[in-house]
């Protein structure tokens, strides 16, 4: 896959070693990944397949014994590896945004949600200047447009649109309309009463609650490119469908690509575009969700697509695949999947089949289909 | 429940533990003296047998039946009443403010148990204040850059400065720091620092010749700034540093190694990772999200260390010679001053249970979660 202009990410050959006291885990083994502008692209595999690592490399956020041994990932034409500090942070508040796994515990206890979203917005007044402004305005029009617009609002319309213009804007002013937009934002999210939703505090919200507030602070960034990170597993089965559709919701509504984690095949055909299919650090499909579905190309997904039980198989019958991941302190040689893989031979040990363009925009690393 | 009916409720509550914690102290000091050292306290010099036993008999410590003074002495059985039933006389009397006169040999005759007690203890509140701040102020700071630079050059100095000021011995550091500040660093002839007593003028950066303004607290820094002599409010606050440097060194040490443990768990946090996903300052992230919730276990060490505090002071004003209660009490200790020691354990008490209810307090405005 080449780095066209239209993807907003593009992760070459990206390897993260991890150094743990038992040895190093190779947990990224020549990543290759691409998110367009606009798409949502899934990334399946199993636990331990390296798809969180994955996130957190683009967000630069690895653990301290994570190592990135080699690769580029580019966001927005930048190479993030190779950018300082700063500037990655400067890309996670303005460009990306992370959406994490469980709602109780990466909401900080004792700050209001109101506070963690508003301090995001503070982080950078002069970048969020205009968006808390456009916002304010927006409504204002809206309020134009109806005809309800009282005497002081036609006035901070008229002050806010020089404001536009300028581009400067006092603290409390600010704060006000950042509240203002934060509180909006929220009700973009669903949440029920989100006046009040601001004020309190994480524990006092249910999971699904925490997750559209996690939400929240995803959007209120306006991000080209939002990561959510098994954002459903760890809620009930009905939270689970209402997260999702809002996601389809606010999908339409941003400008925002999609980088959707999940180990949860029926999530994928629900709202992705693409898919990745990862296997023990290694990206080894890429497909339309479609065509993905209707023709899995590498053992291992049409392993995985054969073990998702169906009410109308024979009954009794589960289909797994055989084997459990690998070690990834010692990986298999060659191809991480040959020593569970029912169509292995003899090549398959001896090097890293490269990926290829089996069928048009379906990518497959295998030597089944040549390399 | 509000925070201030909490509040309320724990005060109440508070009467109840001092008074428990007297009826044990009272047991402990009466019930294993002969009845004259519960005398003692109230007796002049000029007072006769006669007068003697009828003292006796007014504060409940000899029976009605008591033929004479002597036989009060001899400990007769007929003179004897149980510990129980003196403490009731004994509680209205010092509720009532009477603690009759101190036995402290250093005292001179007829002094005021509570003049002496009080004329000194704003001394040693001063004391362990100035301590409990140095501790704070340091021990904070130490902790979260050691937690900050886990495993990097500022930590291992933070840590070898913690676990030495936990392990080295008060006295010890005291007279090492006099002998440093004191006796080596001079300047024209005089120690940078103040050697010993509540203020001495014999400092290089001391005012010379100061006048001593009316004691109107008796902590010497306070009455310094309340009559507006600046001058002998700064000479006191440099005789303090030492000594408040000595006290403080165990409980920074303490303190860093909460803070920093606290400080590492939290950084490990989930939602750490998240405000870092969402693009904060690194200053943001440990200030406003690690801090908050790694005090939570170091408030409570903090109300513990108060409390070592006040007990260290007696060490502290030895090695200094400093005109405080803490090494008073001790001397009280030595005379068999019943009264003094117990006032000395209750107003200590008070000060614990106080800084426990401020604790609390402090928790609940940290934490959101906790409901009373």
């Amino acid at each position: 896959m080449d780095g066209s202009t239209q993807d907003i990410l593009t992760v070459k050959k990206l390897q993260v070693n991890f150094h743990t006291f038992a040895g190093q885990v190779k947990a990224l083994d020549g990543v290759d990944l691409s998110v367009k502008r606009g798409e949502v692209l899934g990334l399946v595999g199993e636990s331990g397949s390296g798809k969180s690592v994955t996130a957190l490399s683009i967000e630069g956020l690895l653990p301290q014994n994570a190592e990135v041994v080699g690769g580029q990932i580019i966001l927005n034409g930048k190479d993030l590896l190779t950018e300082k500090q700063g500037e990655i942070r400067t890309a996670r508040l303005r460009e990306m945004a992370m959406v994490f796994q469980d709602p109780l515990t990466y909401l900080n206890p004792v700050l209001t949600v109101g506070s963690q979203i508003l301090e995001i917005l503070e982080t950078d007044r002069r970048v969020f200047t205009p968006v808390v402004v456009a916002a304010r305005l927006e409504d204002l029009n809206k309020a134009a447009r109806e005809g309800t617009l009282t005497e002081k609002e036609t006035r901070e319309k008229a002050s806010l649109e020089a404001l536009l213009a300028e581009q400067t804007l006092g603290r409390r002013e600010f704060k006000r309309l950042a509240k203002a937009y934060a509180v909006a934002i929220l009700g973009r999210v669903r949440l029920p009463e989100p006046e009040r939703m601001f004020k309190m505090y994480p524990f006092e919200l249910s999971g699904g609650m925490r997750q559209r507030t996690m939400i929240a602070m995803a959007l209120v960034r306006r991000p080209a490119l939002l990561i959510a990170d098994e954002i459903t597993t760890a809620l009930d089965v009905t939270v689970q469908a209402q997260i999702l559709k809002l996601l389809r919701e606010l999908k339409d509504q941003i400008d925002a690509s999609i980088l959707l984690i999940t180990h949860d095949l029926a999530v994928v055909a629900e709202i992705c575009d693409r898919v990745a299919v990862m296997y023990a650090g290694n990206i080894v499909e890429v497909a339309e969700v479609g065509e993905l579905f209707k023709n899995p190309l590498h053992p291992y997904t049409q392993g995985l697509l054969a073990a998702i039980p169906r009410p109308d198989a024979v009954r009794g019958e589960l289909t797994s695949i055989k084997g459990s991941v690998p070690n990834l302190i010692y990986p298999p040689s060659g191809c991480r999947f040959h020593p569970r893989c029912p169509s292995a031979f003899e090549k398959c040990p001896l090097s890293k089949p490269p990926l290829v363009e089996a069928r048009a925009g379906h990518y497959v690393e295998c030597f089944l289909y040549g390399g | 429940m509000k925070l201030y009916e909490y509040a309320i409720r724990r005060i109440l509550l508070m009467g109840l533990v001092l008074f428990g914690l007297s009826l044990f102290m009272f047991y402990l000091t009466r019930g294993f003296l002969p009845p004259s050292f519960a005398l003692a306290p109230y007796i002049t010099p000029r007072m006769n047998d006669a007068q003697k036993l009828a003292l006796a008999q007014s504060l409940g410590v000899a029976t009605k039946s008591c033929a004479s003074f002597q036989a009060f002495s001899a400990f007769q059985q007929s003179c004897l009443v149980p510990v129980w039933a003196q403490y009731t006389q004994w509680l209205g009397n010092v509720l009532s403010g009477n603690w009759g006169y101190t036995l402290l040999p250093t005292a001179g005759p007829a002094a005021k148990t509570t003049t002496i007690f009080f004329s000194r203890f704003p001394f040693t509140a001063q004391l362990a204040v100035m301590g409990a701040i140095l501790t704070i102020l340091i021990g904070i700071p130490l902790g979260i850059v050691s937690a900050t630079h886990n495993n990097k050059l500022p930590d291992h100095i933070s840590r070898i400065v913690s676990l030495g000021g936990y392990s080295i011995p008060q006295f010890w550091f005291g007279y090492v720091l006099l002998i440093i500040f004191v006796l080596y660093a001079r300047i024209g002839g005089l120690g940078l620092l103040p050697g010993s007593g509540s203020l001495a003028t014999n400092c290089a950066i001391c005012f010379a010749n100061v006048v001593t303004p009316k004691a109107v607290t008796g902590a010497p820094i306070l009455d310094g700034i309340i009559s507006g002599n600046l001058h002998f409010a700064w000479d006191s606050f440099v005789a303090m540093i030492l000594p408040a440097v000595t006290l403080s060194i165990t409980s920074i040490g303490a303190l860093t190694r909460i803070v920093r443990s606290s400080m590492l768990e939290v950084l490990r946090q989930d939602y750490i990772l998240l405000a870092k996903s969402k693009g904060l300052q690194e200053r943001v992230v440990i200030y406003r999200h690690a801090l908050r919730n790694a005090l939570l276990p170091a408030v409570t060490v903090a109300g513990l260390l108060t409390a070592f505090l006040f007990g260290g002071v007696v060490v502290i004003e030895i090695v200094f010679d400093l005109p405080g209660v803490g090494y008073t009490s001790l001397q009280a200790v030595n005379v068999f001053d019943i009264n003094f020691v117990e006032l000395y354990v209750l107003v200590t008490a008070l000060i614990i249970v106080v800084t426990n209810l401020a604790v609390d307090i402090i928790y609940a405005k940290l934490d959101p979660r906790i409901r009373y």
